[in-house]
């Protein structure tokens, strides 16, 4: 049986002032691309229908991490000059920490970062002669907003 | 052995430390193309938030509140150096130029228009469109000046309304091209 | 395999890419050999092998289960250090490491999904039904075909999205389908479906209303508020 939420969308039923709320925060938060429960699930939806890829820049850096992560520790013999020698290169790195540029956008991970470009291959036909700006605008943010969460991931595995 | 072996290490981290702290300000390499950040976020949202505002402001006919809240985001200069920056900026002139022929103002529309042509990248829809523009601002502008009695003025923006739709169809045609040509190398 | 995806075209230029080199690439051609080396402690053999099979892992078993990209990458991330932390203990199967990979992914997915308060249409009933057949394949080393073709992994979860949209009213479903998966701009929809972008918007909000009843879809269980 095919089972139909509405009750007779041809006469839609008038909305309640709540549910012209609730419409309307849906709306923003779609847009804007913020957090919102049915928001999240309906972009979830855009997975299941076509996810896109992994950006191999992510990929590498996540199996960089890993086996980085979970490299076997030294020998026991050298366990004393490795602390030490760690012991060194901590103050090293305190020089540069002090003085130093900031350690997010260090030159390992920076150059992973993804950089600003046209926005050109967002839009496949030429633009409508009148209107359609403010939804190019949304398209150009949506699609950076998705840059700007792999960044933040890529300078310091931060939640996007 | 074990004693010099970690002296050598503790000195090799304390220049290595030292090397880095003074490192000029010249940029690195990697460091020439700016990164998806914070203030381009900002800028991106600004941007989107004044179009959907002078949707509105349009909407209810008030076109000069709408030019007004447009006007702010193109009196932005920084952040040239981002792409996106710039194409919004082109867009948001050829939709400044658009108002601003509604109400006649032929001079301000085509100073807009110029601007976003230096902003556009070349051979992109953003230049076609602002060349579209122009071409709609010039008819307009044919149109009023007939109606004027000014049938040399109305002449000349007519010719200049034609080639500037022109132009348009050869930027978007080579736009088209383009991305057709690669969707062909992509199979 | 082709490396990279249909996609790669809009991908964004980064100042550097680290890619598998056309070497590792070559070795995949002998994956036996691969993993055996990552066995032995390679590391380089075991990178070259998680980030030759990580991105199907992501696309086609993470991020269609989890719904979220962040979330499926920090699920990626626990998957590879799994996957590091066991590969002692793996054995050579004749159909490849990914069905054993695909195992660790489905059962970070499943652990993810049972931790977090989030509404996602996977059910985690779901994932653990997956993870038992998939578990029973690799322990009887004869993977089923779904296995094999990263396709027809993509295929089963678009198919389970498409019975969903089946179940509520066509009108629903086409707003979903326009505004979410075609990603058309909320007017164009509007004006396509004949009603102003504000009743658009509630007619969005009780598609998705309607959705959630028939998939009975709900907040999954855990501790996270």
């Amino acid at each position: 049986m095919t089972v139909y939420d509405d009750k007779g969308w041809e006469e839609l039923t008038p909305p309640t002032p709540q549910e012209v709320e609730q419409a309307q925060a849906l709306r923003e938060a779609l847009e804007a691309g913020e957090d919102h429960p049915d928001a999240d699930l309906l972009r979830s939806l855009r997975f299941l229908e076509n996810p896109p890829p992994l950006e191999p820049r992510v990929n590498e850096w996540l199996v960089h991490r890993a086996l980085h992560k979970m490299a076997p520790s030294h020998r026991g013999r050298w366990v004393a000059s490795g602390v030490a020698a760690a012991l060194a290169l901590a103050a090293g790195v305190v020089v540069v920490l002090s003085t130093g540029p900031d350690p997010t956008t260090a030159p390992v991970v920076r150059a992973s970062l993804v950089s600003c470009r046209s926005t050109q291959s967002l839009f496949h036909e030429p633009f409508d002669r009148h209107g359609g700006t403010s939804s190019r605008m949304d398209r150009i943010a949506r699609d950076r907003a998705r840059d700007y969460r792999t960044n933040l991931f890529l300078r310091g595995g931060v939640q996007p | 052995m074990t004693t010099k072996l970690i002296r050598l290490v503790f000195l090799l981290g304390l220049l290595w430390g030292m090397g880095c702290s003074q490192r000029s300000d010249t940029p690195c390499v990697c460091e020439a193309t700016p990164v998806v950040d914070t203030a381009l976020m900002a800028f991106l949202s600004k941007a989107k938030a004044a179009h959907h505002q002078a949707d509105l402001l349009e909407q209810s006919g008030q076109v000069d509140a709408a030019i007004e809240v447009l006007d702010k985001v193109t009196s932005f200069t920084q952040m040239s150096d981002r792409a996106e920056v710039r194409e919004v900026l082109a867009d948001t002139l050829a939709r400044l130029s658009d108002l601003r022929g509604q109400r006649g103002q032929w001079e301000e529309s085509e100073a807009d228009i110029r601007k976003g042509l230096e902003l556009a990248p070349s051979g992109s829809y953003f230049e076609g469109h602002l060349y579209e523009m122009r071409g709609v601002n010039e008819e307009r502008r044919a149109k009023a000046q007939a109606e004027q009695g000014d049938a040399e003025g109305a002449q000349t923006a007519r010719r200049r309304a034609i080639e500037a739709f022109e132009r348009a169809i050869q930027i978007q045609d080579s736009v088209i091209r383009r991305e057709l040509s690669d969707e062909g190398a992509d199979r | 395999m082709r490396w990279g995806s249909e996609n790669e075209r809009s991908l964004p230029q980064t100042s550097k890419v680290t890619a598998v080199t056309p070497s590792d690439a070559a070795d995949l051609l002998d994956e036996p050999r691969l993993v055996q080396r990552a066995k032995a402690g390679d590391r380089r053999a075991l990178g070259t092998l998680l980030s030759h099979h990580g991105p199907r892992l992501y696309r086609a078993v993470l991020l269609p289960r989890l719904g979220n990209e962040a979330r499926a990458r920090d699920a990626l991330s626990i998957t590879y250090e799994k996957a590091i932390q066991h590969m002692p203990q793996y054995e050579w199967q004749p159909c490849g490491i990914y069905p054993w990979l695909r195992v660790i992914a489905l059962r970070t997915a499943l652990d993810m999904l049972r931790a977090r308060r989030r509404e996602v249409l996977f059910d985690p009933q779901d994932v653990s039904r997956e993870l038992e057949s998939a578990q029973a394949s690799v322990s009887s080393s004869m993977p089923g075909l779904d296995a094999f073709h990263e396709r027809d992994e993509l295929d089963a979860v678009r198919a389970m999205l498409h019975d969903a949209l089946a179940r509520i009213h066509p009108r629903y479903a086409t707003a979903i389908r326009l505004r979410i998966l075609e990603d058309l701009p909320r007017e164009q929809v509007a004006e396509q479906m004949g009603v102003t972008p504000a009743t658009f918007d509630v007619l969005l909000h009780r598609s998705i209303a309607s959705l959630k009843k028939v998939m009975d879809v709900r907040g999954t269980e855990g501790s996270e508020p």
